[in-house]
């Protein structure tokens, strides 16, 4: 199975989610920084830092404290929450008991920190050395725990107010999407499903309102075209080859049928004729197996439908069964009075055609048995049969064109390796399948299977 | 002597089927195309007519439809290399009575006509007679001398395909392919046993010998059926 489409965009989502989430924390805490700043009626840009923290979330920068142009002016104001070295009152600061962190190595500028106890209450000073004299900014910090633990009540109400839009506009988003380019692909797939032979030669057009789409759609119609060429290709060699094939075989068979007539019987000429026919049959019936082979590759072999008793047609074979091959054991399990809709010069094919293997891959004294039953509609037809020496993938690919086995090889098993390959496109033409499969023992199991009832008005030969 | 029109464009098919028709007694006329084809049916009468699908100018079920318009009701013997039933459902639908594919057996093709002329005639027989053997066809019942025996199916089948040409040789594949509809090689005797049985059914061992019996093995080759 090939990755979904819907689990990338669940992942999408979620992915975008985070991100948002992130964004509008760091927004809502901006948001909040410029809250206090305003809090505490000073113009402090309060900006992150490793050096001195207020509480986890306020923290002061140094460099920005001192790189404030505003610091002059700063001082100058005056809040009962936040107090300065001008300030009389704020001579506690000087107090020597306090101990100072130095925040900067210059020294023409010395900025110090300190967090002292005063008067019950824990303050967060910095201070900056100027000519003869130090400027403090202080800040009460449980005042500004006070201002800050309301700033963040008012960052997650505003939170988990935009919180449900985005959710719903995400997912509205994603679905959108997602549709939009499902439903693309759902109709490339639904074209793509709907080509066969008939209509390969129709300009079927896909438009796509994205542009990527396009070249997987260029692709594909060129493939189009490609496979109509190749198509058109076999319909011709298959009515072509039809005709000139057969005509110098009429011609072969006809004089040979003549020379065995007229040649006096019992001589030496009568025999060769009669050796000659023999081949020019061989030859005939590989024809007549490839043309139905290029027919079928073409989608121009169109099966005649007609209810045949099957169960008759296989109860005949068994009946010669015997006579054809006498050092053979035969046993059956048909079902009585089996009426399939099928073409019945096909399926005669096909059934002579897993006979004759059966028997010629069989052994000295071995058997073969025919099952024959429909259930659920489904129709089953099994040979049997007892067999040695048989190749390990000889499941797989005893459906190849001129496939044989080793010792068909060596001419002591005569056949052209085509019987099976178009039984398989007898099987596909019928919606059937069929299967080979070799047990432990060395048994032979050739089982065709098909609907019983066929969809036979909407038959086609799918590519 | 029935007179019987042949339009093959290919000359060597038509050269064997005309020498093999001839042989038989009939009265064969040859034309390439299907337009000469049509003019000689417009000007001479014909029992038989047989047509290649396949033909320049006028092909050959354009040349049924005109004929069976000019409401002329010779009968037709279709060949054709497409050996599709839809062709074949296609050729009957137009009017042609039978229908041989392309590479057919020249035997197949003369019996065929013969059975169409026979019809035409109104005189299908219900048995065959070749000399003293004389088959029904509908009790399947044989008679040869003082013996009269009822056949088993496939011993019928055998009989009539050959006693349909008498003197002409059926290979063992031929009849194979006739009488069981097996067209590949099963390295059988099956035929032979076949014949076996039909001999011993007819011939009564202690009175007549084998070679009186009018079905006649040859070696290599095939069988045959006597003619008088």
């Amino acid at each position: 199975m090939g990755k979904s489409l819907k689990l990338h965009l669940i992942v999408f989502f979620l992915v975008c989610l985070c991100i948002y989430i992130f964004l509008l924390r760091t927004i809502s805490q901006q948001l909040a920084f410029e809250f206090i700043a305003e809090k505490v009626n000073a113009e402090l840009i309060l900006l992150i830092s490793d050096e001195t923290t207020f509480s986890s979330d306020v923290l002061i920068s140094k460099s920005n404290f001192f790189k404030n142009s505003k610091l002059n002016s700063l001082i100058k104001c005056s809040h009962n929450k936040v107090l300065y070295s001008d300030d009389k009152d704020c001579n506690f600061f000087k107090d020597s008991s306090i101990r100072w962190k130095n925040l900067t190595n210059s020294k023409q500028l010395l900025i110090e920190f300190a967090a002292p106890q005063i008067n019950g209450s824990k303050w967060q000073i910095i201070r900056k050395k100027t000519q003869n004299n130090y400027d403090y900014l202080g800040i009460n910090e449980s005042e500004i725990n006070q201002i800050l633990s309301r700033t963040w009540e008012i960052r997650d109400h505003v939170m988990s107010r935009i919180f449900p839009i985005l959710i719903v506009s995400l997912v509205l988003f994603s679905i959108y999407i997602s549709s939009h380019i499902v439903k693309i692909i759902e109709k490339i797939q639904f074209i793509v499903k709907n080509t066969d032979v008939k209509n390969l030669s129709q300009a079927t057009m896909i438009s796509s309102p994205y542009q990527e789409f396009q070249p997987f759609i260029d692709i594909f119609q060129d493939l189009r075209l490609r496979l109509k060429a190749s198509f058109d290709q076999a319909t011709r060699f298959s009515s072509d080859a039809s005709h000139e094939l057969k005509t110098p075989l009429t011609i072969l068979r006809g004089y040979a049928e003549r020379g065995i007539k007229t040649a006096p019987d019992g001589s030496q000429e009568q025999l060769h004729f009669a050796m000659m026919s023999e081949e020019i049959d061989r030859l005939i019936n590989i024809t007549e197996k490839l043309l139905t082979l290029a027919r079928s590759d073409a989608g121009k072999l169109e099966p005649t439908f007609s209810h045949l008793n099957l169960s008759q047609l296989i109860e005949t074979l068994i009946n010669d069964a015997p006579q054809l091959n006498p050092d053979l054991r035969f046993s059956s399990n048909v079902q009585k009075n089996l009426y399939w809709y099928c073409d019945a010069q096909l399926i005669h094919q096909l059934l002579y055609n897993l006979y004759s293997n059966a028997v010629k891959y069989n052994i000295t004294d071995g058997w073969v048995h025919f099952n024959l039953h429909s259930e659920n509609n489904v129709l089953v037809i099994e040979i049997l049969n007892s067999s040695s020496n048989l190749p390990v993938n000889l499941p797989e690919r005893a459906f190849d064109r001129f496939y044989r086995a080793e010792e068909a090889h060596s001419n002591i098993i005569s056949g052209s390796g085509l019987g099976l390959s178009l039984c398989k496109e007898i099987s596909k033409i019928h919606n059937g399948e069929i299967t080979l499969s070799v047990n432990a023992y060395q048994h032979v199991s050739a089982k065709f299977t098909a609907p019983l009832i066929a969809e036979t008005t909407t038959l086609q030969v799918a590519i | 002597m029935a007179r019987i029109l042949l339009v093959e464009d290919e000359q060597k098919i038509a050269d064997f089927v005309k020498l093999g028709l001839q042989s038989e007694g009939f009265d064969v006329r040859h034309e390439v195309d299907g337009n000469t084809g049509l003019q000689t049916l417009m000007n001479e009468t014909f029992d038989l007519i047989i047509l290649d699908i396949m033909l320049p100018g006028k092909s050959g079920t354009e040349l049924i439809v005109s004929l069976r318009e000019k409401e002329i009701s010779t009968p037709v013997v279709m060949l054709t290399a497409k050996s599709d039933l839809s062709d074949k459902l296609m050729g009957f639908k137009l009017g042609a009575n039978d229908y041989i594919a392309k590479p057919f057996f020249l035997e197949e093709l003369i019996a065929r006509c013969k059975a169409l002329l026979d019809r035409s005639n109104f005189n299908s027989a219900d048995s065959i007679i070749v000399g003293e053997l004389s088959l029904d066809r509908v009790s399947r019942r044989v008679n040869w001398r003082d013996k009269s025996m009822v056949l088993s199916q496939r011993e019928f089948t055998l009989l009539e395909y050959l006693m349909r040409s008498p003197g002409n040789v059926f290979s063992r594949q031929q009849i194979m392919q006739f009488v069981w509809g097996i067209d590949f090689n099963t390295q059988t005797n099956i035929v032979d046993v076949c014949i076996q049985r039909i001999r011993r059914k007819l011939i009564n061992t202690e009175t007549t010998s084998i070679n009186e019996f009018p079905i006649e093995s040859i070696r290599g080759v095939g069988y045959k059926i006597k003619k008088d």
